[in-house]
């Protein structure tokens, strides 16, 4: 059975916070998923807040800490990722955007994202839509069509949301991502101090016109 | 030589840093030939054909320059350096040990792929910057304040962090030199040691004194701690005497050929100030 690795990204704030509590679920739907697929998931948790300072710092210095560059690259090297934040003033959170921000430009090309949000209110959960999903497709992720969003209300009851309960979307959701992590190969992204580009092909690409 | 790293600096020149990779490579391929053939027929992407051109004034003795690449993060530069056999200058300034290992071990690979001799034998320079009071305490209670509110610290990390996590030392001459000295177990043996003493914001004064103190207590013991720990077959970084000695022995046929960086009789100091 291959090991394939789960990344949950949360950037709630309070503990516990519903935005983990969506990302627990959605990690758990994603699991169960690609163990019915014959996959052993192994489902792991990067809770933003832990690294609020450094990220701070990594903004005024250009350099991430140790602790910061480790959690980074475990981002780099996850099968498959579930980004869940908070929707703060009709977006992400800051710390949200932030962690995004300072990763290299390709870090995610081609990695399954999830992508879900929590809100105080339903009527924010078209962000999902105009924040999250752009933000990952800039970054060349391979965004789920299903985002979940939960409000206050989906936490309760006996409130039947218009567009199937929190329950079915979650389960959508976590298919789509198992599907699309056991359809792909496990990734080791290229790192330039590893491969650098020959220096012939730098030279003829600029004789060329294209990026050197 | 470096390409310029801010976005503004660029159209100075009708440039724009999107293509700073591409016209470092581009007109350095041409400094290159200029500095080599007497007349040169070359088209290029960033600047006007020439046709029948010749460079002058020609170099000194007809010897090219040696040059120094510097980068601080674009494997780019490295693999530059490396194909033309050229030196590798890392800042190490800003970035962790990690970082610096990466870019300078990319560098000594790529130098023996391209034949210029073994990877320990490619020609590194780097950076660091200090702070130096006779007591360590003293120094760390000078520079802490500079420190905070430096452009490009301050806000961020404490000082303690940013001496842990970068070269950054601040501490008393003799620390200087233990953080010094390491260097060479994060890159391998080298052959330049710059040090930044005028930054955050010091005072003239304050700056001038670091220069006295860098020259009296650190580069002489620097310099004999170096030069001891240097295995023989680890070159000196040539210059423009060692490369002029080195054409004289091979076409008096006293030297076998081919040697891209052969001994220097007169040896170049290993710690420029």
């Amino acid at each position: 059975m291959a090991t394939r690795t789960l990344l949950v990204v949360t950037a709630g704030l309070s503990e516990p916070s519903s935005t983990r509590l969506l990302a627990d679920r959605l990690s758990a739907a994603a699991a169960g998923a690609l163990h019915g697929a014959g996959s052993e998931p192994q489902v792991e948790v990067l809770e933003l807040r832990d690294y609020a300072q450094d990220l701070t710092n990594n903004l005024l210095t250009g350099f991430p800490s140790p602790r910061l560059r480790a959690a980074i690259q475990r981002v780099i090297s996850a099968d498959g990722l579930i980004c869940v934040s908070p929707i703060f003033n009709a977006s992400y959170s800051g710390l949200f955007k932030l962690f995004w921000d300072v990763l290299e430009r390709d870090s995610l090309a081609g990695k399954p994202v999830s992508i879900a949000a929590t809100g105080g209110t339903a009527r924010h959960s078209l962000a999902l839509e105009h924040a999250l999903r752009p933000l990952f497709s800039y970054l060349n992720g391979a965004v789920m069509p299903t985002a979940v969003y939960a409000a206050t209300e989906d936490w309760g009851s006996s409130a039947a949301p218009v567009d199937g309960d929190l329950v079915d979307r979650t389960q959508r959701a976590g298919a789509e991502l198992a599907a699309a992590i056991s359809g792909s190969p496990p990734r080791t992204p290229l790192d330039p101090l590893d491969e650098p580009t020959p220096f012939e092909e730098m030279l003829h690409s600029v004789r060329s016109g294209g990026d050197a | 030589m470096g390409r310029g790293n801010t976005g503004p600096v660029y159209p100075w020149f009708g440039q724009d840093i999107r293509n700073g990779i591409a016209l470092a490579v581009e007109n350095y391929a041409l400094l290159h030939r200029l500095w080599r053939e007497d007349v040169v027929d070359w088209q290029g992407r960033f600047r006007t054909a020439l046709t029948g051109f010749t460079a002058v004034p020609w170099p000194l003795d007809g010897i090219p320059p040696f040059v120094w690449h510097g980068s601080i993060r674009s494997p780019e530069i490295a693999e530059q350096a490396a194909y033309y056999g050229d030196g590798f200058f890392h800042y190490n300034i800003f970035w962790p040990p990690e970082h610096v290992e990466r870019m300078v071990g990319l560098y000594r690979r790529r130098f023996e792929h391209y034949g210029h001799g073994r990877a320990d034998q490619a020609i590194v320079g780097l950076d660091g910057q200090v702070f130096m009071r006779a007591n360590s305490q003293d120094a760390i209670r000078e520079f802490r304040p500079y420190f905070d509110r430096a452009p490009v610290y301050g806000g961020g990390p404490s000082l303690e962090d940013y001496m842990e996590q970068t070269p950054l030392t601040v501490g008393n001459p003799q620390q200087v030199i233990d953080r010094t000295l390491g260097f060479r177990e994060v890159v391998g043996d080298y052959q330049r040691q710059l040090f930044l003493l005028d930054h955050a914001g010091l005072p003239l004064k304050v700056v001038l004194d670091q220069m006295d103190m860098l020259g009296e207590q650190v580069v002489p013991v620097l310099r004999r701690e170096f030069a001891a720990l240097r295995p023989s077959n680890v070159p000196e970084a040539p210059t423009h005497a060692s490369l002029k000695a080195a054409r004289e022995a091979a076409t008096s046929g006293e030297s076998r050929s081919g040697s891209a960086h052969p001994s220097n009789e007169e040896p170049a100091s290993p710690v420029a100030g």
